[in-house]
């Protein structure tokens, strides 16, 4: 099979990280992202799969801490790096956006001078010509009058914005990999669907892998070929997003699928009760050593259909 | 409940204070103010004299011991005081908002614009020296804090969902404030508060070091320092030993008052199974 | 005729805002202008909108938690603001709410049981073994256990968090029920089980609903009316079928074209159904390509009725 693929950006490893080193709470992850690729991890809250994206960009909290497995960038497994080493890798290499920009952002400093900063710090740049580079991030991730903006604290922005200004500064370097952890989970419906534009948009031109992290079904099916589903820890489901919706093999994600009220679905002869997680997995039959179910990269929905 | 082991020092150091101020008519093996010995002054700590004797030959443990009476009651009651005022005030003001929040937010700027000291002194010098004169002084000149602290605590916890829901509920003002913030707040008020009787303790002392505090003979902290000063080099035990009861003192409540933080904190805290 | 259940005349939301300069003109922020709505027993209310659009305005209003700068609201008939309003406590028995944040919506210092048996005996419903039974009585209709009382809010998950919520909210009897996005906090899995329980509630109890929510797949699940909200206006309202089988106000057609839609995947692009056919050469009110200064007097426009009960708002 890796005859024909390109060699993974990312590759996660049997990674299994603890509270401190004997209370396992991630167990055995596994999963490639392809150059070019936007992969999914859904979930709900406390299945792992926030934790993973900060395992790969190094960035766990005390007591979390990796027990076992690898993290395979480029070839390079990033755990056994060392810290400054790390920290290079980190904005210059792969990137991340959080899903609260206002806490993210440093209040105290200028939109321009947090993105030239990118600049100065990875790319060895002058002040001024970070700065330029700067009004240009700005103007590819469309906020407008970038030149004003550039000048703005992050308080004087809207939401949406705000998380643009992150986009810029986590794409600033031309990342091979960007991690975005529910990035529009705190915006407006009508903000979310231009932020994700963008995303995908200019990670499709520079061809950046992205890792998207949401526990929103319908934001990982407008924006993942491949989606993994975790719960409790392990990933137990991971195929094309088209088979994953047409033909949901985990009973897990059968019940997640089936839990969500669909727009659309209603019809005018009444409101009916919504299926219920535990009413298609019972609660002692998930995560306790499934097996992930994986199919093959490139398997379509048409062939189950 | 775990105990948190700088509670537990917090609350020995404390406890040992408390024990030494309640036992002292039974534990001092002198009478602080009539056994005075001027034959027997400046004597180094001894059997007789463990702590060694003060320029007039009297006890310097007796008088530390006794002396904690006075410093304890300074320190707890106008404490109390100052954080009854401050809570009062900072709730209400909180709470309420308008121009009573605009009131108490000005007087609190002007109290904590006059240092606390000074303006006790000023009290002091109206009222007279005595224990009750200066259980007033330290206990209208401290509580800005403790209203600060209430003030910004309750401006959080006004829009929380459960008050709101106390609201809607149809519970009074004062009722919503008793029982629903209040209790949520008694965690930074009591640290403040523990800091505060640590604070009082330095206060009395340097009140009546000054000689408007605890008038002699009657043995206070303070005043033992004052009387001691200029012994610094003769009989350095007449003013260490004072001081170090006062780091003691201080010390215990500090801890105690972080302990209790981190205790009341309600995740701490588990159902009986 | 028989007034019904509650009714919202021309609410108006005032907030005053910091002047731009010194000498600088008064600000205001309207925050809700001129709404109108109406909520018939039974049924389920829900009003939509982004962030600051003022539908949680409109909410704590109707809850008095917020005074109106202007209108009234009428509940069968009886006004609930301005000098006849009722006091606090008859106010409580009609309408209680449900928040949206499980976590800050329950006072963490007291116990399950306190919380909800102290609204008994303050208003003098019930005390001591009586008062408990309720209690026990409540938490089981809402899926909890009567042991549950014991119990602190930190010690429960998010959905049961929210599930006490709603017990709270019903303990009064009250006759309605504001549900501030009662499940925009939880998981997905979760959301289903608390959305089927209100449902559920809403059936045996006979309450009244207003739904406060920017979830259209859940409002449409859940609603008998909707009302659409854009700058503190309602700018398109109707039966649920007429706002989602023709969405018509252009605010509303971008708010339900840009839910991300899972099926999109199987079936390609959802198409966005045809907006019903508005009468004349008018023009729809805001425009939205442009955002509203809510600081500045809004444009003369009314809702025009364009179908059975579907209105949308039009520039005069």
């Amino acid at each position: 099979m890796n005859g024909i693929l390109p060699d993974p950006v990312l590759s996660v490893r049997n990674l299994r990280i603890g509270v401190g080193r004997r209370n396992e709470i991630l167990h055995d992850v596994s999963f490639d992202i392809l150059p070019g690729e936007t992969y999914g991890l859904v979930g709900e809250s406390g299945s792992g799969k926030s934790i993973t994206g900060l395992s790969v960009m190094g960035l766990l909290k005390r007591p979390l801490e990796v027990i076992g497995g690898s993290v395979l960038f480029r070839g390079q497994d990033v755990l056994k790096l060392g810290s400054r080493a790390r920290r290079r890798l980190r904005g210059d290499r792969m990137a991340m956006v959080f899903q609260e920009p206002m806490t993210a952002l440093n209040p105290l400093a200028t939109i321009g001078r947090q993105i030239a900063e990118m600049f100065v710090v990875h790319r060895g740049m002058g002040w001024a010509d970070a700065r330029r580079k700067a009004v240009e991030a700005l103007e590819s991730v469309r906020v407008p009058s970038p030149e004003e903006r550039a000048r703005s604290y992050p308080h004087q922005l809207s939401g949406g914005m705000r998380q643009r200004v992150m986009i810029a500064i986590a794409l600033a370097c031309r990342p091979d990999l960007l991690i975005a952890d529910e990035p529009t989970t705190a915006l407006d419906v009508t903000v979310q669907a231009g932020v994700l534009e963008l995303i995908a948009e200019l990670c499709k031109a520079e061809g950046t892998a992205v890792l998207l992290v949401s526990h929103d079904l319908g934001v990982i099916a407008n924006m993942c070929r491949r989606v993994g589903v975790m719960d409790r820890g392990r990933l137990v489901e991971e195929q094309d997003t088209r088979a994953l919706f047409a033909n949901p093999m985990h009973p897990y994600t059968r019940g997640l699928l089936a839990a969500r009220p669909r727009l659309g679905s209603r019809t005018l002869s009444g409101r009916g009760r919504l299926t219920e997680l535990d009413q298609v997995v019972a609660s002692e039959d998930r995560a306790r050593d499934t097996p992930t179910m994986t199919t093959p990269r490139g398997f379509q929905a048409e062939a189950t259909a | 409940m775990r105990l948190r082991f700088n509670f537990v020092l917090g609350l020995a150091l404390a406890l040992l204070v408390v024990v030494a101020a309640i036992s002292a008519g039974w534990i001092a093996p002198y009478d602080p103010v009539i056994d005075a010995d001027l034959m027997n002054s400046e004597m180094p700590p001894s059997w007789e004299h463990w702590l060694g004797t003060d320029g007039q030959g009297r006890d310097v443990l007796s008088r530390i011991l006794y002396g904690a009476r006075v410093s304890l009651t300074v320190g707890l009651v106008s404490q109390l005081i100052n954080s009854c005022i401050g809570t009062a005030l900072g709730v209400s003001a909180g709470y309420f908002g308008g121009w009573w929040d605009d009131l108490v937010n000005g007087l609190t700027n002007v109290m904590l614009a006059i240092p606390s000291l000074v303006f006790a002194l000023a009290i002091m010098a109206v009222l007279g020296p005595g224990l009750p004169s200066l259980l007033i002084a330290l206990g209208l000149t401290n509580w800005s804090w403790t209203c600060r602290i209430a003030r910004s605590s309750t401006l959080s916890l006004k829009n929380q969902g459960f008050v709101q829901a106390a609201r809607s509920a149809g519970f009074s003002d004062t009722n919503i404030m008793r029982t629903q913030i209040l209790p949520n707040i008694l965690g930074p008020v009591l640290v403040i508060a523990t800091l505060g009787i640590g604070g009082a303790v330095l206060a009395e002392a340097a009140l009546s070091f000054l000689g408007v505090g605890i008038r002699p003979p009657q043995p206070s902290w303070g005043n033992m320092l004052t009387d001691a000063r200029e012994l610094i080099r003769t009989a350095p035990w007449a003013s260490v030993f004072p001081g170090l009861a006062i780091f003691i003192t201080v010390l215990g409540f500090n801890l105690l008052g972080d302990g209790l933080r981190d205790m009341l904190d309600p995740h701490m805290r588990t159902r009986k199974a | 005729m028989k007034p019904p259940l509650l009714e919202i005349r021309d609410l108006n939301v005032h907030f005053p805002l910091p002047r731009r300069s010194l000498f600088g003109p008064k600000r205001t922020l309207r925050a809700v202008q001129g709404v109108n709505l109406t909520l018939n027993e039974g049924e389920c209310l829900s009003i939509v909108g982004e962030s600051g659009c003022g539908k949680s305005t409109t909410a704590l209003a109707v809850m008095g938690l917020q005074e109106p700068t202007s209108g009234e609201i009428l509940f069968q008939g009886r006004p609930l603001t301005g000098p006849s309003a009722p006091a606090r406590k008859e106010r409580a028995r009609i309408a209680q709410m449900v928040f949206q944040d499980p976590y800050a919506s329950l006072n963490p210092r007291q116990t399950i049981g306190r919380m909800l048996s102290s609204q008994l005996v303050l208003h003098a419903i019930a005390r001591g073994t009586e008062a408990s039974h309720r209690v026990a009585d409540m938490l089981t209709r809402v899926g909890l256990t009567p042991d549950h009382a014991d119990r602190y809010p930190h010690e429960f998950s998010g959905g049961q968090r929210q599930r006490i919520g709603i017990a709270r909210a019903l303990m009064l009897d009250p006759k309605i029920l504001v549900l501030d996005e009662p499940v925009s906090a939880l998981d997905v899995s979760i959301q289903a089980q608390i959305i089927n329980l209100l449902m559920d509630l809403q059936e045996t109890l006979g309450l009244s609903y207003i739904m406060i929510s920017h979830d259209l797949s859940v409002v449409e699940h859940v609603s008998d009316h909707v009302a659409v909200m854009y700058f503190g206006r309602v700018v398109e309202d109707g039966d649920w079928h007429s706002i989602f089988s023709s969405p018509t106000h252009p605010y509303t057609r971008r708010l339900i074209g840009s839910v991300p839609d899972p099926d999109a995947i199987l079936t390609g692009a959802r198409a966005l159904p045809d907006a019903a056919s508005v009468p004349g050469a008018a023009r729809f009110s805001p425009d939205i390509s442009r955002r509203p200064d809510p600081d500045e007097q809004p444009e003369a426009s009314e809702l025009v009725p364009i179908g059975q009960g579907h209105r949308v708002r039009l520039a005069q």
